[in-house]
């Protein structure tokens, strides 16, 4: 079982290399915002939110255009395997992000940038609970529909969660209601938490969002008619 | 002696079409051909055998053992060829046969190699440069590199010229050297099936019309024609399906001796091919026999 | 296994089983396949004529209940006639299917019994003395 989860992440991920635009684009995006991890603003979590809803939206697009969810149904692979293969690439580039955003940053620090901070254990929550609620916005739409008929909703989603985001970076203080601008404020000046209790509620929340997530995506899948 | 295959009533519904207590059996080292009009549920039949598609009713066996819906254990001994071929364009052959032998336990990645050549294709070539017929043979070439002692194609040659369906034949052909290996076949061109098939299946309307062997059905049936005024109540009853015209009948029929005597004079009785039998059925069926 | 030439015609009324039975029984009665000599296998045989497994299979078990072949298992099917008298008729039948054929012909052109008699005793001496040379 878990030799065919493995060889189904790398199907996928092979399949988005050997297109030749979007690998190397996804892969230098990738890079690039781990690096900006450094800066822990708000700005480099929405990166975050970019390269789960591009890996997200590329994978599935990539299924529409070549057809290939049917074939992967005929082959002894369990469809349980191939939706676990899919939440298990959400963790691996999660994973290289935060190689690459350590690595990044200890260079900074040693290098003797003053003003940059070791990255806090906060903040790789955070990370987990962006993407946690990202997959929650796709992958049930996904797996239940198909690419070609999900594609308008996560579509819509991603861009509301987006162009939300965007609003709370572009908001200026002035006329509106005193409270909103508080917390929008207060959200964008401390995006993550910064002490250990807070930092293991928000890692509990993404572990009990995907504890949800995966039974329910397996089960829609495994109902699913070609 | 175990079947290769056995479907016993398969039932599956839509909300403008039934598929219902569809059942046959394929013996192993047997070639069957399951023939029908486009919309009859050859597509669907063989959705519900591959568990693609949840079924109402009904139970499949491969090779002797249940067919689970999400049955990978089974499918190790499957090789499909579907119609649409999944395969990402910009991956080359030998890329995707790389990506693919790790799912299968029996993969052999030198008959693999041997097959893609054989078959005239280029590893290096990516699968979107690939002509649709050159992707069938991909998707054969894959089917047949992990030792799948049962290979279901599903409208192999439908869109694909003459020369690549008697390529696809002659491939057959070499499939069954091997008496472990069994094939089920689906098209709507019974020309490809005429030769090869042992068994022939045929499906109308949602429901099994015939299941039997292509000899038999090609010796019972015959093509009858003569003069419309000399077919009589009793000779359309010996007929499966009539066709008339302003000069004369032309009808399939079980009984054709007796129905050329009761003719009488102007007749002739001529073999009938599958598509004959087919069509006729199908038309008698329309008729309201 | 000797090459063996079997042509079979889609288009004939005759059933392809049949066909390929009366083939190779001839194969058999006229010398061609000897005794013992092995056989195409079903399989290799169905590919060759582009038929069923299953029309050459029937073929083969006919011809061993007539006692033309005998099917060994896991080798394959070989020329055993173990029915000698059905052998010689199988011949018989041969000679009196030419000899029609040549009556026919005779007729055609307007010889007479006595022409063709005539005709036959100089070619059987012929044929005895293996001086007859085939046209």
């Amino acid at each position: 079982m878990a030799n065919n989860i493995v060889n189904l992440i790398r199907k996928d991920f092979c399949a988005l290399w050997s297109e030749k635009t979007m690998g190397p684009t996804f892969v230098g995006l990738l890079a690039m915002s781990a690096i900006f991890a450094s800066s822990l603003t708000f700005s480099s979590l929405i990166f975050v939110f970019l390269i789960a809803s591009a890996y997200t939206l590329n994978i599935f697009s990539l299924e529409e255009k070549f057809r290939t969810e049917r074939f992967f149904a005929s082959l002894p692979v369990r469809r349980r395997d191939i939706v676990l293969a899919r939440y298990g690439e959400i963790w691996a580039i999660a994973g290289a992000y935060f190689v690459v955003a350590y690595l990044a940053n200890a260079v900074s620090i040693l290098v003797g940038k003053t003003e940059v901070r070791p990255i806090p254990l906060g903040y790789c929550a955070t990370v987990l609970v962006i993407l946690a609620f990202t997959t929650s916005f796709t992958f049930p739409f996904y797996f239940k529909l198909g690419p070609a008929k999900a594609k308008a909703v996560t579509t819509l989603l991603l861009a509301s969660v987006m162009a939300m985001a965007v609003a709370i970076i572009a908001m200026r203080p002035s006329g509106g209601s005193h409270q909103v601008m508080k917390a929008v404020s207060a959200v964008r000046n401390s995006p993550f938490p910064r002490d250990l209790p807070h930092t293991l509620l928000l890692m509990g929340v993404a572990i009990l969002l995907w504890g949800m997530l995966i039974p329910v995506t397996v089960a829609l899948y495994s109902r699913r008619d070609f | 002696m175990e079947h290769a295959l056995k479907v016993n009533s398969l039932s599956k519904h839509y909300p403008g079409f039934t598929l219902s207590d569809v059942s046959f059996g394929l013996e192993r080292g047997a070639v069957m051909g399951f023939i029908g009009r486009n919309g009859a549920g050859k597509t669907t039949t063989i959705k519900l055998i591959m568990g693609l598609i949840r079924k109402d009713a009904g139970s499949v066996e491969v090779l002797g053992r249940e067919m689970g819906r999400d049955d990978s254990d089974n499918k190790e001994k499957i090789g499909f060829v579907y119609d649409e071929h999944g395969f990402y364009g910009n991956m080359t052959i030998r890329t995707i046969g790389r990506l693919i032998a790790p799912f299968y336990r029996n993969w052999n990645p030198e008959e693999f190699a041997r097959l893609v050549m054989e078959f005239g294709l280029n590893p290096s070539r990516k699968a979107g440069e690939l002509s649709r017929g050159q992707r069938t043979k991909l998707a054969l070439a894959l089917a047949l590199a992990h030792g799948a002692e049962l290979l279901v194609l599903d409208e192999p040659t439908s869109g694909l010229d003459p020369v690549f369906r008697s390529d696809l034949v002659d491939i057959l052909y070499c499939v069954i050297q091997d008496e472990r290996k069994s094939i089920f076949f689906s098209t709507h061109n019974t020309t490809d099936l005429e030769r090869i098939a042992d068994y022939i299946t045929f499906i109308e309307d949602g429901k099994i019309v015939f299941s039997e062997s292509k000899d038999a059905l090609l010796e019972r049936y015959r093509i009858v024609k003569g003069p419309r005024e000399r077919l009589s109540a009793r000779g359309r009853e010996m007929c499966v399906g009539i066709r008339e015209t302003r000069t004369g009948f032309e009808a399939l029929s079980a009984s054709a001796e007796d129905l050329a005597a009761l003719v009488g004079e102007d007749v002739v009785v001529e073999k009938a091919n599958l598509e004959d039998i087919m069509v006729y059925c199908v038309k008698g069926a329309a008729d309201g026999k | 296994m000797g090459n063996v030439s079997i042509s079979i015609s889609q288009s004939s009324s005759k059933p392809i089983y049949r066909q390929i039975e009366d083939k190779v029984r001839s194969l058999i009665v006229a010398g061609e396949l000897g005794d013992r000599e092995g056989l195409p296998s079903i399989r290799t045989l169905a590919r060759d004529l582009r038929v069923s497994v299953l029309t050459v299979k029937r073929a083969y078990d006919d011809l061993e209940a007539e006692g033309f072949l005998t099917s060994v298992q896991g080798k394959g099917c070989y020329v055993s006639v173990r029915n000698k008298e059905l052998f010689r008729e199988q011949r018989m039948r041969n000679v009196e299917e030419k000899l029609d054929d040549a009556a026919s012909e005779a007729k055609l052109i307007g010889m007479t019994l006595e022409e063709l008699q005539t005709m036959l005793a100089i070619v059987f001496e012929e044929e005895k003395h293996g001086t007859r040379v085939k046209g």
